[in-house]
C-alpha cells in the first residue's frame, strides 16, 4: 500500500484517473444542460488544476495527516504507561481518527472506573479499621470488668460473704454482655456478607406483635413501662421473614423501654394501608436529638456512650434493625424529640 | 405483555407463596405437637387443613384460567406449570402435616420411645427440606433448589435405619408394638415429606434453569 502511494508513476495515474473521472462528470453535465463549448475549456481547465493540485499536495497531505495520528499514538502510548505506573489524573483529549477517538475515550472511562473502585476500597478500608478499633474496644471493655472481678475475688475476696457473691454475679453479667456483643457482631457479619437467606413468608402481623409484645412485657414490667400493642384483632397478612423481623421488634422494643424513664410507655401498633402496612414502635422517652438522627444506625454509633453502656447497649442493634428492613425492600424512618419520645416505623408489603 | 396477563401471574405466585406459607408452617406446628405432645396444637393443624385446600383450588383455577385465556410460552408457560405441580406437592405436604398430627395422641405417652429413635432429628431434615424449597421457589435459587434434591437420600437412609432401630425396640419390648407401629407409620410421613420437597426442588430448577433433573434426568443427560 505504501509503496502504491508513495511511488511517483502511482500519483501520475491516481491524478489522471481523478481528473479524467471528473472531466467525464462535467461531460455528462455538459450534455445534459447544453452547455456551450467555451464552458466546456472553462471546466477542462478546473479539470487540470485540480489534478495537479492533488498531485501536488497528495503526498504532503497525507504526511501531515499521518504525523498527526502518530502524535495522538504517542499520547495515548504515554497516558498508558503512566496509568500502569499509578498515575490516575490522565486524562486524553478525545481527537483524532475514529478510532483512535474511541481509544481515547476508552481510556479516560477505564481511568474513571479505576478512580471510583480505589474511592469506594479505600472507604472500605477506613470502615473496616474503624469497625475493628471499635470491636476491639468493646471487647475489651467488658473483659476488663471480669478480668478484674475475678482478681479481686483471687486475691482475697472469695472469703468475703459481703462482697463475694456480688462480684461473680457481676462478673456473670459482663460474660453475658460479651455473649450479646459477639452474637450481635455474628449476626451483622452474616446480613453484610449475604451469607443471611431471607425466607419470606405471608403472615399475621397482628397476632405477631402481639406475641412479641408479650414475650418483652417481663422486661418493661421492671421498668414499670406500660408496654402496649395497638393492633386490630382481624388477620392481617404481610410477606416478611417472621424470624428476623422479630429480631427487628426486640430490637426496637428493647431500645425503647432502656430508653424510656420508669413509668413511662411504649407502644408497638400496624397501621394498614393500600397494598403495604406501617408498624412502628413509639415511645415517650427521652427522644434523640436532631444531629444524632442520621448516625444512629450506624454500627457503634452512640448518642450518650456511658448511658449506653450503663442500660447494656452493643452498638449494633440499630444496625441490625436497618440491615433486615432494607433486606425486606424498605427502609427504616425514625422521629424524635428531646424529651417527648422517639418513633421508628417501616413499611411491610401485604 | 399486557397488563392483565402479568397481573394474573403475579396473583398465581403471591398465592402460590401464601400456600407455602401456610404450609410451612402447618408442619411446623405439627412436629412441635409431635415434640410437645400438644393436643391443641395438633388441632390447630387440622384446622388448617381446609385453608390449604382453599388455595389448592384457588390455584388451580388460576391456572385454567391462564391456561385458557392468555396461552403463556417460555418462562411465563414454565410458571404456570411449575405452579400446577407445586400446588399439588404442597396440598400433599398439608394432608401429610394432618397425618403426623394424627400420631401426636397414641405417641404422646412414649416420649423416650420417640427421643430413642431420634423422630424429630429425621423431622427436622425434612422440614428445613420443605422450607428451603419454598426459599428456594421465592428467590428462583436453583443452586438452593438442587443442594435440597441431594439431601433426599440422607432422609431415605435415616428411615432405612430408624425403620430396623424400631423393629428391633419391638422385637425386644412386645408392649411396645402399638406405638411402634405408630412411629413407623411417622417415619414414612416424614420420608414423604423429603420427597414432596424434592419434587418441589427439582420444580424450582425447571423454572428458573428450564432444565428437567427429575428421576436424575440431568445424569442421563
Amino acid at each position: 500500500m505504501n509503496t502504491l502511494i508513495y511511488s511517483y508513476k502511482a500519483r501520475i495515474i491516481l491524478a489522471l484517473l481523478i481528473g479524467g473521472v471528473v472531466y467525464f462528470l462535467l461531460l455528462i453535465v455538459e450534455n445534459t444542460f447544453r452547455l456551450q463549448p467555451s464552458v466546456l475549456e472553462h471546466y477542462l481547465f478546473i479539470t487540470a488544476a485540480v489534478s495537479s493540485i492533488l498531485f501536488f499536495s497528495f503526498e504532503e497531505v497525507l504526511v501531515a495527516f499521518r504525523r498527526r495520528q502518530t502524535k495522538i499514538i504517542n499520547m495515548i502510548v504515554d497516558a498508558l504507561q503512566r496509568i500502569s505506573a499509578g498515575d490516575l489524573s490522565v486524562q486524553l483529549p478525545e481527537t483524532g481518527a475514529v478510532e483512535l477517538r474511541q481509544v481515547s475515550k476508552l481510556t479516560n472511562q477505564i481511568v474513571g472506573n479505576l478512580k471510583a473502585d480505589i474511592g469506594k476500597l479505600e472507604k472500605l478500608e477506613r470502615v473496616r479499621s474503624e469497625f475493628l478499633a471499635n470491636v476491639s474496644h468493646e471487647l475489651r471493655t467488658p473483659i476488663f470488668s471480669i478480668q478484674g472481678f475475678i482478681e479481686t475475688l483471687i486475691d482475697g475476696a472469695i472469703d468475703d460473704p459481703k462482697v463475694n457473691r456480688e462480684f461473680l454475679q457481676k462478673a456473670y453479667e459482663h460474660s453475658e454482655r460479651l455473649n450479646t456483643l459477639l452474637n450481635d457482631l455474628i449476626e451483622i457479619s452474616r446480613i453484610e456478607s449475604g451469607e443471611m437467606r431471607m425466607s419470606f413468608r405471608y403472615f399475621n402481623i397482628s397476632e405477631f406483635l402481639k406475641n412479641v409484645v408479650e414475650e418483652l412485657h417481663p422486661k418493661a414490667e421492671k421498668k414499670s413501662i406500660k408496654l402496649s400493642a395497638a393492633v386490630d384483632p382481624h388477620e392481617l397478612l404481610v410477606l416478611g421473614d417472621k424470624d428476623r423481623l422479630r429480631q427487628v421488634m426486640s430490637n426496637l422494643i428493647d431500645n425503647s423501654i432502656k430508653y424510656t424513664d420508669d413509668g413511662g410507655s411504649v407502644e408497638v401498633g400496624v397501621t394498614e394501608l393500600q397494598n403495604s402496612v406501617r408498624v412502628y414502635v413509639k415511645d415517650n422517652g427521652t427522644g434523640i436529638g436532631k444531629e444524632h438522627l442520621g448516625r444512629i444506625f450506624e454500627r457503634f454509633y452512640r448518642v450518650d456512650k456511658d448511658r449506653s453502656r450503663k442500660v447494656g447497649g452493643t452498638g449494633l442493634g440499630l444496625a441490625i434493625v436497618k440491615h433486615i428492613v432494607e433486606a425486606h425492600n424498605s427502609r427504616i424512618e425514625v422521629k424524635s424529640e428531646i424529651g417527648k419520645g422517639s418513633e421508628f416505623g417501616f413499611l411491610l408489603k401485604k | 405483555m399486557h397488563r392483565h396477563f402479568e397481573d394474573l401471574l403475579e396473583q398465581l405466585r403471591v398465592n402460590l407463596i401464601k400456600m407455602g406459607s401456610i404450609v410451612d408452617e402447618q408442619l411446623d406446628l405439627a412436629f412441635r405437637a409431635l415434640h410437645d405432645g400438644d393436643l391443641d396444637a395438633t388441632k390447630k393443624v387440622f384446622d388448617t387443613e381446609k385453608k390449604v385446600n382453599d388455595f389448592d383450588n384457588l390455584l388451580d383455577q388460576q391456572v385454567d384460567e391462564i391456561m385458557a385465556l392468555e396461552q403463556p410460552v417460555a418462562t411465563d408457560l414454565r410458571l404456570v406449570v411449575s405452579a400446577i405441580k407445586m400446588n399439588h406437592e404442597l396440598e400433599r405436604i398439608g394432608d401429610v402435616a394432618v397425618n403426623i398430627a394424627q400420631r401426636v395422641e397414641p405417641l404422646k405417652n412414649y416420649h423416650d420411645l420417640v427421643q430413642g429413635v431420634a423422630l424429630l432429628e429425621m423431622g427436622d431434615v425434612a422440614r428445613r427440606m420443605v422450607h428451603d424449597s419454598i426459599d428456594a421457589f421465592i428467590h428462583a435459587d436453583a443452586e438452593l433448589a438442587r443442594r435440597i434434591c441431594k439431601q433426599d437420600d440422607i432422609v431415605d437412609e435415616m428411615n432405612r435405619q430408624k425403620f430396623h432401630m424400631v423393629i428391633g425396640e419391638m422385637k425386644k419390648n412386645p408392649d411396645i408394638v402399638e406405638p411402634g407401629a405408630h412411629l413407623i407409620v411417622a417415619l414414612k410421613h416424614i420420608e414423604r415429606i423429603a420427597d414432596h420437597a424434592t419434587n418441589i426442588a427439582e420444580d424450582v430448577v425447571f423454572l428458573v434453569d428450564a432444565k428437567v433433573i427429575k428421576h436424575h434426568a440431568a445424569d442421563k443427560g
